[in-house]
């Protein structure tokens, strides 16, 4: 008789699937083969399997299993689940790593989040369609584990386009060139009304205006490099891959894409729900032709 | 003068200013036998909350055999264990801190074992037939928490719980707002020093050498520094700085810097205060941030100098400078001190060495060296006893001073 709860093995099931590159991933996937084993899902000739696999991290246990004539394990939960948590996780990781002044909001938030995410419709993108993989294709290692989770969840997610700039203020090339989809907020996956995470792309040679909110604002690039300012008198900046970049309430900032497109983690951890409001200023037009 | 919150024993006219003898720094039996009666029985600090936020995160505090592993459960719970795999011992995670995904990997054989510590399974189950599960959990190691100072003790003592033995700091804890710290930096320092422990603790229990010996902290707040001794081997040891501006580069520029905390209590406005807990632990705070450091035997003529740092969050960058310029100050300090050590550690191998003569202002080594005779009274002794002899005859002045009472 199994002592797990549905969720605990729908968690187990998440960590038999931790992609094979993921230094450590193969005792990952041994401790929760023996907690499916333990449920009854694995018999033990499977969980030995999954022993021999735990010191190879590129190894994938299927293929012995299938080697052996021993079933596959079967995963008992659906795609979505799966690809969403193991977004969630994989960002957090990748997140929690920060070095920032808001760190300690951020990491507040994430300890919110619920362990099981609600469906959602997803909704693909043009944006996303033309530079999603030319994104991934760019993160390299040691972050391909989030890469791929990205490039797994991005077909549930729900991509979307910020209405609340009037067009003539944000431009063209920023309205039509730019995605993002929530993964935790007000119907996100992960239901939250006072934080939000998310994934936001933009294309590549994109300007997108001076610009501020009430909301605390974490980006986290995981593509480079790109140009910054922080206030419309204020000089610019490049900034590479990795860098995360912090805006307190109410600061300006814009944001010049280069030609890798733009693709970052966002967190707001507070006043979420005020709107964001374009600044405008003169030198747009020689910001447009900024060469990163 | 400031005057300060704390219920401190004063020093008497007329005391005996000897130290301990030379031979208790170099016998391997009075070694063993602080071992077993010192070390594993009192509180040891293994590191703050901070260090380890998230589910499965873990760090290891290891100490004289013993080896124990702090980790944050999946319901955030944070728990201690031996690092001891229950089928044949092996360490069940290795190195000084990391992260277990969802379940703990003996590496050995491939025992696993949930983040909380309860057996999940041994590899090859069935080749241990019918198996309690429950008898074969990792065994807990007895832990505190206080202002998220993570406190551990190998087998029970004569100490009284962390919270009960602490009380006299936790006002100014709570004003520092200590359980909220972040690690700042790399999580964890450690140096090794060739001399017996208490020779460390000799140097480190008084503060009558800093106007000789640290240039910087007497610059910084040498004529404000005090040394107060409290009961049951606490100690507080206070300097304010700011009344003068100070020459050396680290001293001049972090006063000009320093955190104005107005936010604290006057006693802690402007100072660097150190928390002592008998007989190895120092918690230092500074309006910037604060660390912890200890002094851990490896052998008798080895010691384990380590400790972690932390900062305040949302700290600021004028804040983060002037961390960064105490811990230059502190950096040289502990160079100092290091030589100090040694230098004090070898006299008492020379022929000549009469034992110390304190001053009134190193009251503080004879609380800690009383401390030390209490609990093995052996160290009464002026002459080294037989090594095979030592813990017999200490148990017998024991007994002897009980049957007195």
């Amino acid at each position: 008789m199994s002592d797990f709860s549905p969720t605990d093995l729908l968690e187990e099931l998440l960590h038999l699937q931790t992609p094979l590159d993921e230094p450590g991933s193969g005792r990952v996937r041994y401790g929760a083969a023996m907690a499916l084993w333990r449920a009854g899902r694995l018999s033990e000739a499977q969980l030995e399997v999954y022993r021999e696999a735990a010191a190879h991290d590129e190894r994938d246990p299927s293929k012995m299993l299938k080697a052996r004539g021993l079933p596959i394990v079967v995963d008992g939960s659906d795609d979505y689940t799966i690809a969403i948590k193991s977004l969630a996780a994989a960002a957090e990781t990748y997140l929690l790593a920060l070095s920032h002044p808001g760190q300690e909001d951020v990491r507040r938030g994430l300890a919110r989040r619920g362990s099981t995410p609600q469906s959602i419709t997803p909704l693909s993108n043009p944006v996303v369609t033309r530079w999603l993989d030319a994104a991934l294709s760019a993160i390299a290692s040691p972050h391909l584990a989030l890469a791929k989770a990205i490039a797994d969840a991005a077909p549930h997610l729900r991509w979307v386009s910020y209405g609340a700039y009037p067009r003539d203020l944000i431009g063209d090339s920023f309205a039509e060139g730019h995605a993002f989809a929530s993964l935790i907020g007000k119907g996100a996956p992960y239901d939250m009304p006072d934080f939000k995470l998310g994934l936001f792309i933009i294309a590549p040679h994109v300007l997108y205006r001076d610009h501020m909110h009430p909301a605390a604002e974490l980006y986290a690039p995981l593509t480079g490099p790109h140009g910054w300012r922080f206030g419309i008198d204020q000089p610019r900046q490049i900034k590479p891959a990795h860098e995360p970049v912090w805006n307190p309430s109410n600061q300006p900032h814009l944001t010049r894409t280069g030609s890798t497109p733009f693709l970052a983690f966002y967190v707001w951890t507070s006043d979420v729900h005020a709107v964001a409001h374009v600044l405008p200023a003169k030198d747009w037009p020689e910001l447009e032709k900024w060469h990163i | 003068m400031t005057r300060l919150p704390y219920p401190s024993i004063p020093v008497p006219n007329d005391w005996d200013r000897k130290g301990l003898p030379a031979w208790t720094y170099h016998s391997e039996a009075m070694f063993a036998l602080e071992r077993e009666q010192l070390f594993l029985t009192h509180w040891q600090l293994a590191g703050h909350e901070s260090d380890i936020p998230r589910p499965g995160d873990w760090l290891s505090f290891d100490l004289l055999g013993e080896r124990a592993v702090v980790m944050r459960g999946a319901d955030g719970v944070v728990r201690a264990f031996h690092n001891l795999c229950r089928h044949r011992g092996a360490r069940v995670v290795a190195g000084d801190a990391g992260h277990c995904k969802g379940s703990i990997v003996c590496p050995f054989h491939g025992w696993v074992y949930d983040l909380d510590g309860a057996l999940r399974g041994p590899a090859r189950p069935s080749s241990f037939g019918e198996m309690d599960r429950s008898e074969f959990g990792l065994k807990p190691v007895e832990m505190e928490i206080f202002h998220g100072f993570v406190f551990l003790r190998f087998s029970p003592g004569p100490q009284a719980p962390v919270t009960d033995l602490l009380a006299p700091f936790a006002a100014d804890f709570a004003a520092y707002k200590l359980s909220d710290v972040l690690p700042a930096g790399r999580m964890k320092w450690e140096n090794d020093l060739p001399v017996n422990w208490k020779s460390v603790r000799d140097v480190d229990n008084e503060g009558y050498h800093v106007a000789m010996a640290h240039p910087g902290l007497q610059e910084l707040y040498g004529r404000t520094y005090r040394d107060l001794n409290l009961a049951n081997g606490l100690t507080i040891s206070v300097g304010w700085f700011g009344d003068a501006p100070g020459r050396g580069w680290s001293v001049r520029h972090y006063v000009r810097h320093a955190s104005k905390r107005t936010d604290l209590p006057p006693h802690l406005q402007n100072a660097w205060t150190y928390y002592g807990l008998f007989p190895n632990t120092v918690i230092a705070v500074t309006p910037e941030g604060a660390q912890f450091y200890q002094d851990l035997p490896v052998s008798v003529g080895m010691t384990r100098q380590t400790g972690r740092l932390y900062r305040h969050k949302d700290e600021t960058r004028q804040t983060r400078l002037a961390r960064y310029l105490s811990y230059r100050i502190d950096r040289a300090t502990s160079m100092e001190d290091r030589q100090l050590s040694i230098w004090s550690n070898e006299s008492m191998k020379s022929s000549s060495f009469e034992g110390f003569h304190l001053s009134d202002l190193e009251y503080g080594l004879r609380c800690h060296h009383q401390g030390l005779r209490h609990l093995m009274p052996v160290m009464t002794q002026a002459e080294a006893p037989p090594e095979y002899d030592l813990a017999r005859l200490n148990h017998e002045i024991k007994e002897r001073s009980k049957a007195d009472v």
